[in-house]
């Protein structure tokens, strides 16, 4: 490297500044920067310079060319539906697990008696004590389907509902000690029904928050591009009739919530 | 690097070479944009680039679409940088360090940014800021110098003296 000057003090001081300069050089510059006070008082201001802390809040959300990843934002949206099903889902776990109640929601045959809203809504009622059950357990903690109707399909009840012993245990397991016995042991072995044709009308009709849900869910699904394919894969109206008259299945509420919302979005 | 490689190392890549891009041009949405580019450039390229070298590369890749991008914006609006040059606030405003900092470094050049932060933040060595900048040594070295001396001088009139 040519010698220090006005033209090249300044990577010279540099180096010397990380220590890289052997004896001689560094013996060079001192003499140099005694000459010259205003390189010395710029090396000052150079070594008190702060260094650059690493920006660790600032993150990627843009789409990862060749993984296939979404952006971070529309997997959030998608996150706040699911967020918004489980939610939908706790109030029933939590009223099943607080009062012993064994009593669900459940698709039955058009022959079977329709529960009115009203009774919907007290059944849904969420118990009051705090949301911490896991998803887990909220869908454990359906009952086995003693009181089922006749007509519920078998083959879809196997794959929605658990083991009786199993759902027992839960609920068992998750039932508080200090709560007041429930005022509803009249009802306790009586299934709460629910066509699953009818959700869209009993749904708006049964209670206020249900269709906040129901809107919160349908908002959440729209600004969900899972959630929008889903809706484009949803059959029409009459075709999912058709489906679900055949199928019966033992159904929690926040799926049906959710398929309303998707038959919504649909239209 | 396999893709397998690619997929696993992406996402840290990408939040690395965003904050590096957020640096040097002060936007989110254009870091992004420049970041996504440059990944679409390493994915391109992934078989031919070692694990150890994808990040370079990338962040290589991030510069060089983010000179575009500057140069693009001098072109179309007549501005060179997408933050203010030279708006140092008076001294006796006061401010937060990290607001003061924040403010002495858009005083700076792109390439000064830049420098500074593969230097203190990614740790590299002055020839590999040089190769992937496109700078020669010297240059990064005078470029790194005037970037401390001038970050030092903008703190010290907005009143964070040497010693804070």
């Amino acid at each position: 490297m040519e010698k220090i000057n006005d033209s090249n003090y300044e990577q010279w001081l540099v180096s010397y500044a990380d220590g890289e300069l052997d004896e001689a050089s560094r013996r060079e510059v001192e003499r140099w920067l005694e000459q010259h006070p205003e390189a010395a008082a710029e090396l000052r201001l150079y070594n008190d310079a702060p260094r650059l802390e690493a920006d660790t809040a600032t993150t990627y959300t843009g789409p990862l060319p060749g993984t296939g990843r979404q952006p971070r934002a529309m997997a959030l949206r998608w996150a706040a539906a699911a967020a918004v099903v489980a939610l939908a889902i706790m109030p029933l776990a939590l009223h099943n697990s607080h009062d012993g109640n064994r009593q669900q929601l459940v698709a039955v045959a058009e022959d079977e008696p329709i529960v009115p809203a009203q009774e919907v809504v007290e059944t849904l009622q969420p118990a009051a004590k705090p949301a911490t059950q896991p998803y887990r357990k909220a869908r454990m903690a359906m009952p086995a389907p003693q009181a089922q109707p006749a007509a519920v399909d078998t083959e879809a009840d196997e794959a929605t509902s658990p083991a009786p012993t199993t759902a027992e245990e839960t609920i068992a397991e998750a039932e508080p000690t200090a709560e007041p016995a429930a005022d509803k042991t009249e009802s306790q072995d009586e299934p709460v029904y629910v066509d699953f044709l009818l959700v869209e009308e009993t749904l708006p009709k049964a209670d206020q928050q249900l269709i906040a849900l129901k809107n919160a869910t349908q908002e959440a699904l729209q600004g969900s591009y899972l959630g929008r394919r889903l809706a484009r894969k949803m059959p029409a109206d009459e075709e999912l009739a058709d489906m679900m008259r055949e199928r019966r299945a033992r159904t929690p509420i926040g799926v049906l919530v959710t398929v309303d919302a998707l038959l919504a979005l649909n239209k | 690097m396999t893709s397998k490689e690619y997929t696993l190392m992406a996402p840290r890549l990408a939040d690395e070479a965003t904050r590096f891009a957020v640096r040097v041009c002060g936007s989110q949405a254009d870091a992004e944009d420049a970041v996504q580019e440059a990944l679409a450039a390493l994915w391109k390229k992934h078989g031919e680039v070692e694990p150890e070298g994808a990040k370079p590369y990338l962040l290589g890749a991030t510069w060089r679409q983010l000179m575009m991008l500057f140069r693009r914006r001098t072109t179309e609006r007549g501005y060179t940088q997408s933050l203010p040059a030279d708006t140092v606030a008076p001294a006796n405003e006061s401010f937060d360090l990290r607001d003061a900092l924040q403010r002495s470094m858009q005083t700076l050049q792109p390439q000064q940014r830049a420098i500074l932060e593969l230097r203190d933040v990614q740790g590299y060595s002055y020839r590999e800021i040089g190769e992937l900048t496109g700078l020669t040594v010297d240059q990064v070295q005078v470029y790194l110098f005037r970037a401390r001396v001038k970050m030092r001088k903008q703190l010290n009139e907005m009143g964070y003296g040497e010693n804070q």
